[in-house]
């Protein structure tokens, strides 16, 4: 069975030996400081009594258990771990009762060795950062969708108007349809004679215009369709003016 | 992922619902307009001057217009003063035309207009152009027509 301690840290127990990955460095371990590691590992995060590790560690390999000698192999195995690079205590004594694995070392076995001996310590901050990024792309998808969504209706759904300002005169905003000229508009609008009133510009209003007329090339005679909308904003009212003239020659 | 799937459902639902209620509930609410009217016809040898005064009730699909006016065809007077109750339907997809599928025309007591001349500026029941230009150019103002384009205006009241 193999044990990674802190990341850097190898420990066979069939090689019965610890090995520095960084630096390739290694300490070969007797066979009982090999058991007593290998059950504290197996145990770790678990206070490990000290009978207990003389039944299993000693006795049953036919070893003399006793404190001074249990003692002495657990400071062997301390400063083992020290030559190797681990500044932190890594067998805790427990008074009274035995030792256990120090809850602050990062102990991997073979099980789960594949996910890496680096990862536990770095994969908390990157799930969470994947985690971020993974809701900022979703965050980012609805809001493309979203807007996607409302360009699409305004598209399907927009009018294109077919009045659009494209002159002030005095005080009016003249709408005309895209076929006509400014000029044209402001020449029939002076017109008295094509229609009654002249537009009174001294007040702010909006005027709608539109006309049609055929201007026949052969002398077969008149069309004109003219019409004007004035909506004062001074008394919010309008006032709409048609005129029709078809004449044959 | 499902509960992100889930939540995007919603939330498409959602936009997909108020586009709905928005161009179906709100864009055909009420628009009610009134304004003053001239009309001047010269058509060969025959004249036609109108005044006046027209309001228009436009939800969803009915249009109900009120003319209240003078007229005047070669040289004879007349007093124009009836309502005109119009059911659309949408031309062809069209976004300014409508196809007249019923009409009413509800005569006032002094309306002594008849209804041969009344048809060359108005919408007569003896006119067989059962098309009618309607063109709302913004929230407040409406242009419509019997001839596919303008003949009238008014402005929200």
């Amino acid at each position: 069975m193999r044990f990674d301690i802190e990341g850097f840290i190898t420990f066979d127990t069939e090689e019965a030996c610890l090995v520095n990955l960084l630096t390739g460095d290694c300490i070969e371990l007797s066979a009982t400081s090999t058991r007593l590691l290998a059950n504290l590992l197996q145990y770790r995060g678990d206070i490990v009594s000290r009978i207990e590790i003389f039944q299993t560690v000693f006795e049953k390999y036919g070893a003399r258990a006793s404190n001074s000698n249990l003692n002495q192999y657990i400071s062997t195995l301390r400063r083992s771990l020290s030559d190797l690079g681990i500044e932190k205590d890594v067998i805790i004594t427990v008074p009274r009762i035995g030792f256990k694995i120090s809850d602050e070392i990062i102990v991997t076995t073979d099980s789960d060795y594949q996910s890496s001996f680096i990862l536990p310590a770095i994969s908390p901050q990157l799930t969470r950062n994947r985690s971020i990024w993974k809701n900022r792309k979703f965050s980012a998808s609805v809001l493309f969708i979203f807007i996607s969504v409302l360009l699409f209706t305004h598209l399907f759904f927009y009018k294109k108007p077919t009045y659009e300002q494209t002159t002030i005169q005095d005080k009016c905003s003249i709408y005309i349809p895209d076929s006509m000229s400014r000029t044209e508009v402001l020449s029939n609008i002076k017109n008295k004679d094509l229609l009654p009133p002249i537009i009174d510009c001294s007040t702010p209003k909006k005027i709608y215009f539109l006309k049609r007329q055929i201007n026949s090339t052969h002398g077969l005679g008149v069309y004109i369709n003219t019409f004007i909308l004035e909506c004062s904003f001074k008394n919010n009212q309008c006032h709409s003016y048609y005129y029709r003239e078809i004449k044959n020659a | 992922m499902r509960k992100y799937l889930l939540t995007f459902s919603i939330f498409v639902l959602i936009v997909i619902l108020l586009l709905f209620f928005y161009f179906n509930i709100i864009d055909q609410k009420t628009f009610s307009c009134e304004s003053k009217y001239n009309v001047t016809q010269y058509m060969n040898n025959n004249s036609l001057l109108s005044e006046g005064i027209l309001s228009v009730e436009l939800s969803g699909n009915d249009f109900l217009i009120n003319f209240e006016g003078l007229l005047t065809s070669n040289n004879k007077n007349y007093i124009i003063s009836r309502n005109i109750d119009l059911t659309l339907k949408k031309y062809n997809n069209s976004n300014y035309l409508y196809y007249i599928t019923e009409m009413k025309i509800i005569l006032h007591e002094h309306d002594n207009t008849p209804e041969n001349i009344a048809q060359q500026s108005l919408f007569g029941s003896l006119n067989n152009d059962r098309i009618i230009y309607i063109n709302k150019v913004n929230d407040d103002t409406i242009l419509f027509g019997n001839q596919m384009l303008s003949q009238y205006g008014c402005k929200r009241k």
